[in-house]
């Protein structure tokens, strides 16, 4: 449907008010949620997320993509009633105890958003204690914990070693992330995944939902 | 390793056979005008040869130099190497630096307030009639002097009576910290600056108030990581870490002072006073304190006030002196940028200004009025050639100059011969000319998939590394800006501290937007400020009190989790 794509080259090219703009018009034309969403915010965000790897476009151009998917979304968010078919899945991601540092986490977060996930923010500087919390409330499918400080990082294995203690380990998994964290490391403290980038996250995302 | 005497100061240096003369005044911290940085078109860095020879007269120093000038044997610093043993040249013109650190040099002058001096006493010895303690003499002499080291006093009854009540005191700012027979002369003080990458100590006679030496050495902690991040995780992972990072670095302190002493003649003994610039870590660590609660929220130190101990403490070979310590901002505003400061003295120079020191961690501060704002960005190692594919700190064989002429890309190395890498003032002026060439576009994508400049090859990945490494620099700045409400027609100067302050082509950095868009004459490339500042706490002593003000002074403004912050961090990444 041209709508779509027009709305899917809105995304790509940051314009925030045309992406409102097309999807209420979308929504007056009574295409389905699932469609706009999937069809236009979502594939926008997806040649973004490959421009992103392929190293052509930069944060910022990833960023405003994704405030205008964003703009979109939040049209749409209150009209979701069934699910199924739009979200597919719930992600809690926060950055860890001690560590301020939420750029990286935070474009993650828009990312997995506009591959169709739900993510439940928890901020920076997340003890433990939070992403236990958090697991319990929202019974999330996957954890993802972010740190920028090579002094930080040892609080990833701190929190694993929570979930473990609060026999929560089983019922997530968990990623991580940051510019410090190597796939070693992941392994080392027990993660399940880890990716270098926020467009590397949602493929590993997607890998771990298909498997689910 | 060949000899070479730097005139009018007599500074004497050990440097290898084959130096690019340019490339030895950065290195060692000495100061020369160079607005090219070494390319060879502005002609600034003229030297005089004095004695010795160098390579001969080259194409450029005969098309910069006139003839009166060739004739009085002045070359140009940059086009010169050292071929040749016992060379003394005299450089011509210094850079505007010198001239903003002496200006508070003259400032005080008349006022000679040096940290540690001599005083000579000659005392009545005791008689029947005048039984008053010996300590009690002693401290007649002025009473605004105190006495606090034990073994001095017990040494103290002998000295005096073999020296027959005639002798010197040393004193350390009001303390007396020993006692020497009356025809004792020469005393020396040793300025560190410690930097995470870099240490360099500076050798002074206080008698004279003269720098006599100066060596400089990499910071034997890199091998346990190159930032300080690093290095504390080195520490939270070894039990014994902080030991560990504290012995290697209290034993390369100590080679340059044994190798003071050595090349100069002096007696341990006779060194006195030790000031020590350091970010906060590298203090923390000299001191034997964990910085590990600097490493992470809420990144408290665990001290900030200076410091004046007595050396034994650290030091082994010099069980007499004492150290003076810089007072800390922050977790991430250490004694190095309070000496900084000292240096420039910024606090009385009218105007705007903003002083940025570039490095792994880029520390900026921004006087406006009497005000002083400060914060800390993690910049990364991009600008030290970390990260970068074919990145390498500024040293032999890396490319630190690229700029065009007719179109074509020219570029230099460090040393000269062939290129083996490129550092961070190099890959600044490789964007730049690339943004002229059209090959990279203002959000920092290379049309094609690479660039060459000799053999090193410019990928995709270093763009996007420079980019990040800039744009947190250049939004640190805006930050700074904000929280003082000042627009950019209000800043009147930008100082330019550390190592890669001395390379930087003041053009490109606007260029590229690492600075707020002021006019290039209005930058000045300062050099090691820090290591300035801790030279000149040792020649006047009011400098103490100076720092303790700045360091309460200094407001510190947290970046982490600043949403302002991380707006410009994204605004600047682009060109």
């Amino acid at each position: 449907m041209e709508i779509l794509r027009e709305i899917a080259n809105s995304v790509i090219a940051g314009n925030k008010k045309r992406v409102q703009e097309l999807v209420n018009k979308a929504l007056e034309e009574n295409i389905s949620l699932e469609e706009i969403i999937n069809d236009g915010l979502l594939a926008g965000m997806g040649v973004i997320g490959e421009r992103f790897k392929r190293n052509e476009i930069f944060v910022p151009e990833v960023l405003v993509s994704a405030r205008a998917m964003q703009a979109g979304m939040d049209i749409l968010r209150p009209l979701i009633v069934n699910s199924k078919g739009i979200i597919k899945g719930k992600i809690v991601i926060g950055t860890v105890k001690g560590d301020l540092h939420d750029i990286g986490k935070n474009l993650v977060s828009m990312m997995l958003e506009g591959a169709g996930y739900e993510i439940i923010d928890l901020g920076i500087d997340v003890s433990p204690e939070k992403f236990v919390e958090a697991i319990k409330e929202h019974n999330p499918d996957i954890v993802g914990m972010s740190a920028l400080l090579t002094t930080t990082m040892p609080q990833m294995k701190v929190t694993i070693d929570t979930l473990k203690k609060e026999g929560l380990r089983d019922r997530v998994k968990v990623i991580v992330g940051g510019a410090p964290v190597t796939p070693e490391f992941a392994r080392e403290i027990g993660a399940d995944g880890y990716a270098k980038d926020a467009s590397e996250a949602v493929e590993l995302v997607n890998s771990i939902i298909s498997k689910k | 390793m060949i000899k070479i005497k730097i005139l009018p100061e007599n500074v004497l240096l050990e440097v290898e056979i084959g130096s690019n003369l340019l490339n030895v005044f950065r290195e060692k911290g000495i100061d020369i005008e160079s607005d090219c940085g070494g390319k060879g078109w502005c002609g600034k860095c003229k030297v005089r040869l004095a004695k010795g020879k160098v390579t001969e007269l080259n194409d450029v120093e005969k098309r910069m130099l006139k003839n009166e000038e060739i004739n009085r044997n002045i070359r140009l610093a940059c086009q010169l190497f050292l071929i040749e043993d016992n060379i003394e040249v005299e450089v011509m013109n210094k850079n505007k630096k010198i001239e903003i650190v002496t200006n508070f040099l003259k400032s005080r002058e008349g006022k000679k307030n040096p940290l540690v001096r001599l005083k000579p006493f000659k005392l009545e010895p005791p008689s029947l009639k005048d039984q008053r303690s010996d300590l009690e003499r002693l401290s007649s002499i002025d009473t605004n002097l105190h006495f606090e080291d034990l073994r001095l006093l017990r040494n103290l009854p002998h000295l005096l009576r073999e020296y027959n009540f005639e002798g010197k005191l040393v004193i350390f700012k009001d303390e007396i910290i020993d006692i020497r027979d009356r025809n004792f002369k020469s005393i020396y003080g040793v300025a560190f600056d410690i930097g995470t990458t870099t240490i360099v100590g500076y050798l002074l006679d206080m008698n004279d108030l003269r720098e006599v030496d100066i060596i400089s050495r990499v910071n034997p902690q890199r091998v346990y990581g190159s930032d300080v991040l690093s290095r504390i995780s080195f520490i939270l992972q070894n039990s014994d870490g902080v030991d560990i990072l504290h012995k290697v670095l209290i034993r390369t302190l100590e080679e340059i002072i044994l190798e003071f002493s050595k090349r100069n003649h002096i007696n341990l003994d006779d060194i006195y006073a030790i000031s020590i610039a350091g970010n906060s870590v590298m203090t923390h660590i000299f001191l034997g304190i964990s910085p590990e609660y600097i490493s992470y929220s809420p990144f408290s130190p665990a001290f900030r006030d200076s410091l004046v101990i007595s050396s034994r403490e650290i030091f082994s070979i010099l069980p007499k002196a004492k150290l003076y310590i810089f007072p800390l901002v922050s977790g991430y505003i250490g004694g190095d940028i309070v000496a900084g400061i000292i240096a420039t003295d910024l606090l009385r120079e009218k105007g705007n200004i903003l002083f940025i020191d570039i490095g792994t961690n880029g520390e900026i501060v921004l006087k406006v009025e009497d005000r002083l704002y400060s914060c800390a960005t993690a910049a990364g190692p991009a600008f030290e050639g970390g990260n970068i594919s074919c990145g390498m700190i500024a040293s032999q064989g890396a490319i630190d100059h690229v700029w065009l002429k007719d179109g074509k890309v020219f570029y230099s190395v460090i040393g000269g011969g062939e290129e083996k890498g490129i550092t961070g003032s190099g890959l600044l002026d490789a964007i730049s000319v690339m943004l002229e060439l059209g090959i990279l576009d203002s959000k920092g994508r290379i049309n094609d998939e690479e660039f060459y400049i000799g053999k090193i090859k410019i990928t995709q990945r270093d763009i996007r590394e420079f980019q990040l490494a800039k744009s947190a620099i250049r939004a640190g700045i805006e930050v700074l800006m904000r929280n003082a409400s000042i627009g950019y027609d209000k800043i009147d100067k930008i100082y330019i501290a550390g190592a890669f302050g001395n390379y930087i082509d003041k053009e490109n950095a606007l260029k590229i937007k690492l600075l707020p868009p002021i006019s290039k004459d209005n930058i000045f490339l300062v050099g090691n400020s820090s290591g300035m500042g801790a030279k000149l706490v040792l020649l006047d002593k009011e400098i103490i009190e100076k720092a303790k003000e700045i360091s309460k002074k200094i407001e510190y403004i947290e970046l982490s989790s600043n949403s302002e912050f991380n707006k410009y961090f994204v605004e600047f990444m682009y060109f």
